[in-house]
């Protein structure tokens, strides 16, 4: 928009995924509410919510697709990563299997939603292990700003008393890997959840971003050809009477 | 009549199975009711259909699906009352070879009357199939007037006939090597209490839903239904509706009348977001129907019965292009409410031939049908019925005859009237009305350009629905007029002065200062005396009612406004 006036503000698609009961749902309540429920109802189908996010030069406005974990919901998600620029893919770090899941979630994404999605590995739950609080050196240093990701943190993942079944160098490792941002967080305490949040923000390319003049317009490029690449593989026919994929991105 | 089989977990949220018996074993394209089996034969039937459930007779998947359920479903997890805000439940239908359509799901369980479920399974199939295309999905609507009396729906101000519901369906077929005649049918319905066909039927079902898989899945409909009961309820204005990972923008004007809503819209459709839907904008194209009719000039003949509220039925070979006709003429006159019974899709088995519907206003209604047969019960009904005896004295409805025109290089080749009849094999007595208003040659001109230029079905559509919006204001000024003249500005926050029409004195004034519409004529003295047939029959006719009722409706709304 012009010069001085208010800054540009873009709507970004993020879409929950996980296994049931890592937390996603809390993680959303913490960052847009600022709050937490112990023993949440699992979601059904999925929540939607919207949330800003202020960056230095732009806002962002989020728009949060919290799907639910239960496997029978599983093959709905295609629908709802379908031109999402953004994914947070959680896992619960005190149960080693849920990282396994999410590792599948992440293969998914990459395999089918748009090619330039940004995708958020978080371990949640960190209150349940000794270094709950986050005021730790080492814990300090993740949550850096995402860029940093690279740097190797030392050697913080000793603690095997605690709840822990994933260590942060393992998680952090197959992150590295596969490119992706990656955070331990505790909806709980809120420890690191907006850095999430904000970290996804800066990392959306700004080409992908269309700032919001109106309704109507405002949609990122990252749809790419998502829906076709989807709809071919994933079992997903969307394309019913000719129709098709009317609503994805063909920018 | 049905022989219900409530499974143990159906109180739960799950719905139920239902299975027809002979009653509707009768020949739906002939509607010969003697084709219907032999006792024996429907003997056997019934067994096949009271056992239809017993888990040991189940397939593999549909154990596995009630074992889904049972665990993961134990009861609503979203608030009923919520979802039943915009809709009562989402239904899927299953064509059986042997015993006709059933009902595989009703999701969340509603306990529907017996009347309507059979609606509900008959008018979610088509009763005529394009043999060419078996693998496309069609999507089409219907309306019916129910008396599901246990199911609970909030009243609301949007709601303007809470005794009619709507069924939106995605009708698919898909290749099926384990049933007979190797293609299995489903139809995915939404069964709502508003005319809402844009969302429903084009966003919801169409674009949104086209299943992953030919079954629906439960956690499908759970999923859908979660998320519509998290919307806000509906109010006039512009709502955002988060659904299956898109957001709909929808529309909704404060009053159902309101021409050309969503006339205006801003292109941006290469945008995936947000989707702006116009609750109340007609579905489909008039791009379509033009191309369709036998002749353009038709849509004044189609415009002018609508408008006068005489019995029209459009037949097609495929739901979708009638339920869209009915759709689109519907929208034509307004901001006139359409006072007969409108139907976008019927078939043999639609309630309007039955008692139920008392024959109130039959006599008046817009109807969409793919099969020929429902002419002739129309204007030939049963003499056995005794309920139906007035249909005697019917007007033979106005047929529009909807097929596709055939393409020889490159330029459309329309159907001419006479082949229409060669094709039904029988008689309907279709009288050609003759037309009042004269024709517009500019606008057929530019129709016809713009259709032979491959012009848009959004562009045709406005083209059209601007014009008779146009035609229709023109036509209602001298009534507003002359009620201006006699509702005095001290008097007019009283809906009550609507009630001193006086028909001589408003022709009076009429043939004083005339309309700003056209009529046919040579002479001066033609044209005046066909104006004044046509507003006197359009002051005799439920339009003229269901208009001035808007009317007083409004008045008192702004009154009580303030």
């Amino acid at each position: 928009m012009s010069e001085g006036g208010p800054k540009p503000s873009s709507s970004v698609k993020l879409v929950l995924l996980g296994e049931a009961a890592v937390g996603k749902s809390s993680l959303v309540l913490r960052f847009v509410n600022d709050d937490f429920q112990e023993n949440k109802e699992p979601t059904i189908g999925a929540a939607f919510l919207t949330q800003k996010c202020n960056l230095p030069n732009r806002t962002i406005k989020f728009e949060i697709w919290d799907t639910a974990g239960q496997e029978r919901f599983a093959s709905l998600a295609p629908m709802y990563y379908r031109n999402a620029q953004s994914a947070l893919v959680v896992y619960d770090l005190t149960k080693a299997s849920s990282l396994t899941k999410a590792k599948h979630w992440v293969a998914e994404l990459q395999r089918q939603a748009s090619p330039g999605i940004v995708i958020a590995l978080v371990g949640n739950k960190l209150d349940l292990t000794t270094q709950s609080t986050g005021l730790e050196g080492s814990m300090g240093g993740l949550s850096l700003s995402a860029a940093a990701n690279s740097g190797a943190d030392g050697d913080d993942d000793e603690e095997e008393e605690d709840a822990r079944q994933v260590t942060t160098a393992e998680a952090k490792g197959y992150a590295e890997e596969e490119g992706l941002l990656f955070y331990e967080t505790s909806a709980k305490t809120g420890h690191n959840v907006s850095e999430v949040f904000t970290a996804i923000a800066n990392a959306i390319p700004e080409s992908t971003l269309k700032t919001r003049g109106g309704p109507g317009t405002g949609r990122g490029g990252a749809g790419g050809s998502s829906g076709d690449t989807f709809g071919g593989t994933g079992g997903v026919n969307l394309s019913a009477a000719g129709e098709t994929n009317k609503d994805a991105c063909a920018c | 009549m049905q022989h219900l089989e409530l499974p143990p977990w159906c109180g739960n949220g799950w719905g139920l199975r239902l299975v027809e018996d002979d009653d509707h074993f009768y020949d739906a394209m002939t509607g010969d009711e003697s084709k219907a089996p032999s006792p024996e034969k429907q003997g056997n039937n019934n067994t096949n259909g009271l056992s239809s459930s017993p888990p040991d007779e189940q397939t593999h998947t549909e154990k596995l699906k009630l074992d889904e359920l049972k665990d993961a479903a134990p009861e609503i997890p979203f608030p009923l009352d919520k979802l039943r805000e915009w809709l009562i439940a989402f239904v899927v239908c299953d064509f059986n070879v042997d015993l006709g359509p059933e009902i595989e799901w009703i999701y969340p369980y509603a306990p529907f009357s017996p009347a309507d479920l059979t609606t509900i399974c008959f008018n979610s199939f088509p009763d005529r199939n394009n043999p060419d295309d078996l693998t496309t999905d069609t999507s089409f609507h219907f309306r019916f007037r129910h008396n599901s009396t246990d199911i609970k729906v909030p009243a609301s101000d949007l709601v303007p006939h809470p005794e009619y519901w709507f069924g939106y369906c995605l009708f698919r077929q898909q290749r099926d090597e384990t049933v007979k005649r190797k293609y299995g049918q489903k139809s995915f319905v939404v069964i709502s209490q508003y005319d809402f066909t844009t969302l429903f039927r084009d966003q919801m079902l169409a674009k949104t839903l086209p299943l992953l898989d030919f079954g629906a899945s439960a956690a499908l409909m759970e999923s859908a239904c979660a998320q519509v009961a998290n919307w806000p309820s509906p109010r006039p204005g512009e709502m955002e509706l988060p659904f299956f990972g898109s957001i709909f923008n929808l529309h909704i004007p404060l009053h159902a009348s309101y021409p050309l809503q969503g006339l205006v819209r801003k292109e941006s459709v290469k945008q995936n977001h947000p989707i702006d839907i116009f609750a109340l904008d007609p579905v489909g194209s008039w791009k379509q129907v033009v191309e369709y009719l036998p002749n353009v000039g038709d849509l004044y003949i189609i415009y002018e019965r609508v408008l006068l509220c005489e019995p029209l039925v459009a037949l097609s070979l495929d739901p979708r292009v009638c339920s869209e006709f009915v759709s689109l003429a519907f929208d034509l006159i307004r901001p006139i409410p359409f006072a007969g019974d409108y139907r976008p899709y019927i078939t043999m088995h639609s309630d309007i031939f039955s008692q139920s519907h008392g024959g109130a206003t039959t006599n008046h209604y817009l109807i969409g049908v793919t099969n020929p047969f429902i002419l002739k019960r129309l204007q030939t009904p049963p003499i056995k019925k005794p309920l139906l005896q007035s249909f005697s004295l019917k007007e033979a409805p106005y047929v529009v005859h909807l097929t596709e025109p055939i393409r020889k290089n490159g330029s459309l080749h329309r159907r001419s009237k006479s082949t229409h009849r060669e094709e039904s094999s029988f008689d309907v007595v279709s009288q050609e009305p003759k037309g009042y208003m004269s024709r517009d040659w500019e606008f057929l001109k530019q129709l016809d350009e713009m259709c032979r230029a491959d012009g848009s079905p959004a562009e045709v559509s406005r083209l059209v629905r601007r014009h008779f919006a146009y035609l229709t204001a023109r036509f209602l000024a001298p009534l507003d007029r002359y009620f201006a003249q006699l509702i005095t500005p001290a008097s007019a926050i009283d809906p009550f002065e609507y009630g001193c029409f006086s028909e001589t004195e408003f022709l009076q004034n009429l043939s004083k200062y005339g309309s700003g519409v056209e009529f046919k004529g040579k002479t001066n003295f033609q044209r005046n005396k066909m104006e004044e047939a046509f507003y006197k029959k359009f002051c005799r006719s439920p339009s003229f009612f269901s208009w001035l009722q808007m009317k007083m409706e409004l008045a008192s709304r702004s009154q009580m406004a303030g």
